[in-house]
């Protein structure tokens, strides 16, 4: 049986300030996989995911949800099912955990719905359970990326498009953020798609991936087949 | 081996929150020194205790060989010779990269150094740091323009350019492709080589076993372990509380 592709950008150029971000790129991802974004820094891997998510100036090419066409507005974005979690752990640094969680969880419309999504993504990120009532500008910055992944799935997204998930993590807890990604994906079928520098683990956990560098994409494939190539190390090292 | 720094029973509060608990550590001079610690244990707080950043609430502390104080102001951090990078970055976001690195190198006010006519001595400089983490080309582009990675690498170019004799890093690496992880664990050794004292805050093992000569290792804002990175690595304890099976 043919899997869907749920989300695709289709010859998308990127613009800021003249410099091209995004080169022609097209990227899909289908129902039910774990798609991995890598490249250097600059390679136009976060321009992906905020262009997906109506965040980055478009100049050419369309954004395609269930293979039609259609505007990203952040919000129907969130609507149609897709859930960005940004980079940088970009929480409402003056509203209380349990609060930027109801921010999240808005488009449910549904203040009960929304109550019983708090108690199951805090049953995945048990540190913020202590911690619902305080600002969370207060918590440390690995707390505060755990509320940003937390905030990010209290709508139950088909589609989640993460930013370096890791970041700033302790390495149990990275541990246990790679752990949950794949859980999310195999229980509740949520696609993903992941920016992440932590390339070993994040190709243990992705069905495909694709390697940007200077807007383009320059190789995409399985995991395995990435890893055999010298694609990843070529372009790390600036050879390509 | 002197002390670059020496902490003495210090305490950081907020309201009921004890951040950081009768914390007693002494930084080498000359040495890498990591802190790792589980996420909240108060590794940034003791950094932003030491640059002024937060006040702290108790204890004593000591810069070199100065007398000890019982708290540092944030206008006193340049004179004291230390810098620091952020975790949550902390740039001029409109403006230029090249200008973001010519304000660190100034301790004047930062209205007074936009106008300033920059010395040669200033503009090599710039162009030195810049190119040490691969931002030259970049020189001219606004600070909100750069990629996340990018960013991290304009933070420790301005940390660079202040010649401070002891540099903080606050998780430096995070979110950086290899070859630059490369390039900012060079210029971590560079430092030290040049006998600078350096602070790193960072959850990478390899990166820590690789660089540091010692570790500190805080859970909830308390000291849990100290010394090499083998000892401390392998403590059980701290593989319990931060590295997990």
């Amino acid at each position: 049986m043919k899997t869907e592709t749920l989300l695709q950008l289709k010859d998308v150029s990127v613009q800021y300030s003249g410099v091209h971000a995004l080169d022609h790129v097209t990227v899909t991802l289908d129902e039910g996989e774990i798609v991995a974004l890598m490249g250097p820094n600059g390679a136009g891997k976060s321009t992906i995911l905020k262009a997906m998510f109506g965040l980055a100036p478009i100049t050419h090419g369309e954004v395609l949800w269930h293979e039609r066409a259609f505007t990203p507005i952040s919000h129907e974005v969130v609507e149609r099912g897709i859930a960005f979690v940004p980079q940088g752990r970009r929480v409402f640094s003056g509203l209380t955990v349990r609060e930027n969680l109801e921010v999240g969880g808005y488009a449910n419309r549904d203040k009960k719905l929304t109550s019983a999504r708090i108690d199951e993504v805090l049953e995945l990120f048990p540190a913020l359970k202590t911690k619902l009532f305080v600002p969370s500008g207060s918590l440390s910055g690995g707390q505060q990326q755990q509320l940003a992944i937390a905030r990010g799935l209290m709508t139950d997204p088909k589609v989640l498009l993460l930013d370096e998930p890791s970041l700033g993590l302790a390495p149990k807890i990275v541990k246990e953020v790679f752990a949950l990604m794949q859980e999310i994906n195999a229980r509740r079928n949520t696609a993903i798609m992941v920016v992440e520098h932590n390339i070993k683990s994040l190709l243990s956990v992705a069905t495909r991936g694709y390697v940007l560098d200077k807007g383009r994409v320059v190789a995409h494939g399985k995991p395995k087949e990435l890893m055999k190539s010298n694609v990843l190390e070529n372009v790390f090292t600036g050879k390509i | 081996m002197t002390n670059a720094l020496e902490t003495k029973q210090l305490v950081k509060k907020f309201g009921g929150v004890v951040a950081i608990d009768r914390f007693s550590v002494q930084i080498r001079k000359g040495e890498i020194t990591g802190i790792i610690g589980p996420n909240g244990s108060g590794k940034t707080t003791f950094i932003n205790v030491l640059t002024g950043i937060s006040a702290m609430d108790g204890g004593r502390v000591v810069i070199g060989d100065q007398q000890e104080k019982g708290g540092i102001k944030a206008w006193e951090v340049f004179e004291l010779g230390i810098a620091r990078t952020f975790q949550n970055i902390r740039l001029f976001e409109q403006m230029s990269v090249q200008d973001n690195v010519l304000i660190a190198m100034t301790k004047r006010s930062p209205l007074a150094a936009l106008f300033e006519r920059h010395r040669d001595i200033h503009e090599t400089l710039v162009k030195e740091v810049l190119t040490r983490v691969g931002l030259y080309d970049k020189r001219r582009a606004l600070a909100k323009e750069l990629s996340y990675g990018q960013r991290k690498l304009l933070e420790i170019a301005r940390a660079l350019a202040t010649s401070a004799d002891m540099i903080l890093f606050d998780e430096p690496f995070a979110g950086l492709f290899p070859e630059m992880v490369r390039v900012v664990s060079d210029i971590l050794k560079e430092l030290r080589a040049g006998e600078k004292t350096v602070v790193l805050i960072e959850h990478d093992m390899a990166i820590i076993r690789e660089l540091c000569d010692r570790i500190i290792v805080m859970d909830a804002g308390q000291l849990l372990a100290e010394g090499m990175p083998k000892q401390v690595l392998t403590n059980p304890a701290v593989i319990e509380a931060y590295l997990g099976v």
